[in-house]
């Protein structure tokens, strides 16, 4: 395990969360939510508080514009208690010229709204002798002056302000005018008729007037101060404007501006004092954001008109939102602000414990953690990762040091293994009489099973299968004691039993762990076929005849070795007949379990040995240990596997023994071609074989051989050719050639050699074929296990 | 194997010694087929020193016959030892080459 990984990566993967930090992302939750609550109490603020100012705005409007109204109405009641008091003067005082003049005067200097004063009299009234006889006082820029009206130019009997209030018989406001005979201002007239009791009877004498300058009112409406930009003014009851701040607009109509002009604000007003329901409504006029208040002045009939601008009106709310505003967005930033760093420096820890985590995932687990004092759920977090952080290092410090002895087990297993298996002999002895072949497939590294075979003398072979108890390095060791004394102690020519009772002895002297070995060990005179066995607790062999009929042979079953000191061996005789195999195995074999549990017990070993019967020792041998494996594919293997199998040919067809045999196995290379000559030679020289035989044998195999390095071999693979030379007693040399290619029929195939051909019609090819069933005596052809076998005879003496 | 050859007055002797089997047929193919293309078509093949010969290098030989037969030309074989003598017997090849006992009688036949 590398402990520490350096990676270009490193760089990148450092802990950048940027907008996607959780103080980031919180803050923006919590900017949100507070800007949303703001805003919600904020509207509602600003609605409530726009009501409650327009209220208040309209109130105090209200407010100043009844005072106005009262400030004109006691004006104009103060100028309509003059003229009554006049009429009392005339009527009661009788007055004369300087007495009237005096008392005009004096109300136009007290009164200062009034401009101007008259009493005008009916004709030949006041005075018998005169039809006009009307005195004004009015102002002057040189000081009251006092003058006669009436006369041609002037005839006052036609005048409004005398027509009509004779016409009326009450009080009357006159239009405004523009007074052309007296002052050039525009004013309005209040006109009383005046009456006198004539023989008891009321009768017209005159009316007396005064004139109110408009100016001097407007001067009073004009003070009404509305905002900055706000206004007042006045309309009387017939629709002409008697003040306007707009001084244009004095002395217009407004239904005649309603008519003439676009201005939205005429219209309605218009339409107001045509309707006198509509009056004293807040409404805005038009486009304009300009609110209109309409009052009526009881004493005149006049209106008053107040137009107030509602940004005015609310200018100071706005400016205070702007204000609130301001401090809201400033407060907001603040609040982010704080929010980020208190949000980071909660979660500081949990980015060093993020920063921790990927160090720690690099592999750096000598990492520190910082102690946090802190209690909460962070805190908690935090220590949990370090104690999680010293168990990962326990056990990955543990999972190293297990892991080490393992591997150095495992290694020197390994070793203990080879040496074993290189302990058990590999090579098979390649002979006419017998075939043998054994294999061991270890369930662990080191087993406890062995076979073991070698020769006693050229017609004496010894073979064993044992199964060690236990397994592993004892076993594999007590096995290998087991070997070495078989190797050193068969030797001696004893007998079977005695040998076995001997290594028993011996094996039982030292065995303190008492660990014991099952057994069964042969002899097998290769001349007779006959062998002896012995059995030490061991499975009994069984044997399969040339069909493949399988038996299993009842031999006495003495102890395992190494148990006790005993000498109850015994050594049975069994005669092979040729074809017959002899199969001894392991346990390992009849216990082996498939994924079910069912053991592959010995009735499925005889079927596979029978199934496969035609097929030479190796190749059962593998069958078997393949079928095993088929078997129990998928279970792990419990026991070693170990299968030995002795078949035994009888060697010669005059039944005399063989005396000499020679066995050669080579690739299938064309270069080895020298090998076959020099073991040609080397038996020829040995066995007294004649030149003339020699060299007909070295004709013949070449042509096999080089026949099945041609053909046989379709896959280009290195295959081996076994070559088997024997002689026997009777002066027969048997040659067997064995190679694992594809079926091929050398005599079937072979073609019959036309010897007195003409050249022309002679064929370069097929000699070779021509050439073995010369010189060779006998030829046979035989398919065996996947096998080509030829067998080539020929008497060489 | 080896393989020499000189020029006579009225033909060519290749002198064959040794083995000539499987593994080594191809060198005297190719030696053969040389001279036979290059136009030596009245050849005398000496096998005294020949010891072996297998079918291949039966096979050799017969097509060297063969060819130098179309080309009307001449080829001799002399100086068989005892088993090779047997061998072409086997072969049937003492009916179609014509075999002379040694090199002075090869050199006759032309």
């Amino acid at each position: 395990m590398t402990r520490k990984v350096k990676s270009k990566k490193n760089k990148k993967d450092r802990i950048r969360f940027g907008f996607r930090s959780l103080s980031f992302r919180y803050s923006i939750f919590f900017i949100l939510a507070v800007m949303l609550i703001f805003l919600v109490s904020f509207i509602y603020t600003l609605i409530y508080t726009l009501e409650i100012l327009a209220k208040e705005a309209m109130t105090d409007t209200s407010n100043t514009m009844e005072l106005t109204i009262a400030h004109l109405e006691k004006t104009f009641q103060e100028v309509e208690e003059v003229p009554n008091v006049l009429a009392r003067f005339v009527n009661t005082a009788d007055p004369n010229y300087t007495e009237m003049r005096k008392v005009l005067q004096g109300i136009v200097l007290s009164e200062p709204y009034v401009y101007g004063t008259s009493m005008a009299f009916e004709p030949y009234t006041f005075q018998r002798d005169s039809l006009y006889y009307a005195l004004y006082s009015y102002q002057t820029e040189s000081g009251i002056v006092t003058k006669f009206l009436g006369g041609a130019s002037y005839n006052y009997f036609d005048k409004e302000w005398y027509a009509k209030a004779k016409e009326a018989g009450k009080p009357i406001w006159t239009e405004p005018y523009y007074d052309e005979g007296g002052g050039d201002t525009l004013m309005c007239t209040y006109s009383v008729p005046l009456f006198r009791d004539i023989r008891g009877e009321e009768t017209f004498i005159g009316v007396i007037t005064l004139d109110i300058s408009l100016s001097a009112i407007g001067k009073a409406i004009a003070k009404l101060k509305i905002y900055e930009t706000g206004y007042a003014f006045l309309v009387s009851g017939d629709g002409a404007i008697l003040y306007h701040p707009d001084s244009s607009l004095i002395n217009q109509n407004v239904f005649k501006l309603a008519a003439d002009s676009v201005n939205p604000r005429f219209q309605s007003l218009a339409g107001w004092i045509t309707d006198s329901t509509e009056m004293n409504k807040v409404i805005i006029l038009g486009a304009t954001t300009n609110s209109t208040k309409v009052e009526v002045l009881p004493s005149t009939g006049w209106y008053l008109v107040v137009v107030f601008p509602i940004k005015e009106m609310f200018s100071d709310l706005i400016d205070f939102l702007k204000y609130l505003g301001t401090i809201f967005l400033f407060s907001l930033l603040a609040v982010f602000i704080v929010t980020i760093l208190i949000t980071r420096r909660l979660t500081k820890p949990l980015r060093n414990l993020v920063k921790a985590t990927h160090q720690i995932g690099q592999g750096d687990f000598d990492l520190e953690l910082p102690r946090l004092k802190r209690r909460d759920e962070i805190g908690v977090l935090s220590k949990s990762f370090s104690v999680m952080l010293e168990k990962l290092k326990e056990h990955i410090e543990t999972l190293q040091h297990t892991t080490a002895e393992k591997e150095k087990i495992e290694s020197e297993l390994n070793i203990a293994h080879t040496i074993q298996m290189g302990m058990l002999p590999r090579e098979f002895p390649l002979r006419t009489e017998f075939e043998l072949f054994a294999m061991l497939d270890s369930a662990k590294a080191v087993g406890g099973d062995l076979y073991d075979f070698f020769f006693l003398d050229k017609d004496h072979l010894f073979m064993s299968v044992g199964d060690v108890s236990g397994k592993g390095v004892p076993a594999s060791l007590f096995m290998t004691v087991v070997r070495t004394l078989f190797r050193s102690r068969t030797m001696d020519g004893q007998p079977l039993h005695q040998i076995m009772s001997l290594i028993n002895k011996e094996l039982c002297k030292d065995n303190p762990n008492v660990m014991f070995v099952t057994m069964v060990s042969g002899i097998i005179n290769l001349k007779t076929g006959t062998i002896e066995l012995c059995n030490a607790g061991h499975n009994l062999p069984l044997i399969m005849d040339r069909e493949g009929n399988v038996k299993r042979l009842s031999l006495f079953s003495a102890i395992p070795l190494g148990i006790e000191d005993y000498h109850g061996f015994r050594t049975e005789k069994i005669q092979l007949n040729p074809g017959d195999r002899l199969v001894l195995y392991t346990d390992g074999i009849t216990e082996a379990l498939n994924a079910k549990g069912d053991f592959y017990n010995e009735a499925l070993l005889s079927g596979v040995l029978k199934e496969h019967h035609r097929a030479d020792v190796p190749t059962l041998v593998k069958q078997v240990v393949s079928s095993i494996h088929g078997f129990a594919v998928g279970v792990e293997q419990a026991d070693d596997i170990t299968l030995l199998i002795l078949g035994y040919q009888k060697s010669s067809d005059s039944g005399e023994g063989v005396i000499e045999t020679k066995a050669i196995r080579i690739p299938n290379q064309l270069e080895q071609l020298h090998v076959i000559v020099q073991t040609i030679e080397e038996i020829s020289r040995d066995w007294n074989i004649s030149s003339k035989a020699s060299m007909e044998l070295n004709l013949v195999l070449e042509e096999i051989y080089t026949n099945i390095v041609f053909y046989a071999f379709p896959d280009k693979n290195e295959h081996m050719i076994d070559i088997k030379f024997s002689l026997s007693s009777s002066g027969i040399l048997e040659v067997v050639i064995i190679d694992d290619g594809k079926y091929f029929d050398l005599i079937e195939a072979s073609e019959e050699v036309k010897l007195d051909a003409a050249l022309e019609e002679r064929k370069v090819g097929g000699l070779g074929i021509h050439f073995v069933k010369q010189m060779m005596d006998e030829m046979s052809y035989e398919r065996r296990g996947g096998k080509n076998v030829v067998t080539l005879k020929k008497h060489i003496k | 194997m080896e393989i020499t050859e000189k020029k006579e007055r009225n033909c060519t002797v290749v002198s064959i010694s040794g083995r000539l089997d499987t593994t080594n047929y191809s060198v005297l193919e190719k030696k053969l087929m040389e001279l036979i293309d290059s136009g030596e078509i009245r050849l005398l093949v000496n096998l005294s020193g020949m010891d072996y010969v297998s079918s291949s290098g039966l096979r050799i030989l017969l097509m060297a016959l063969k060819r130098i037969t179309m080309a009307k030309g001449k080829f001799v074989l002399c100086s068989l030892q005892e088993n090779i003598k047997e061998i072409f017997e086997i072969s049937g090849f003492t009916n179609i080459f014509e075999i002379c006992d040694n090199e002075e009688a090869g050199k006759k036949a032309f």
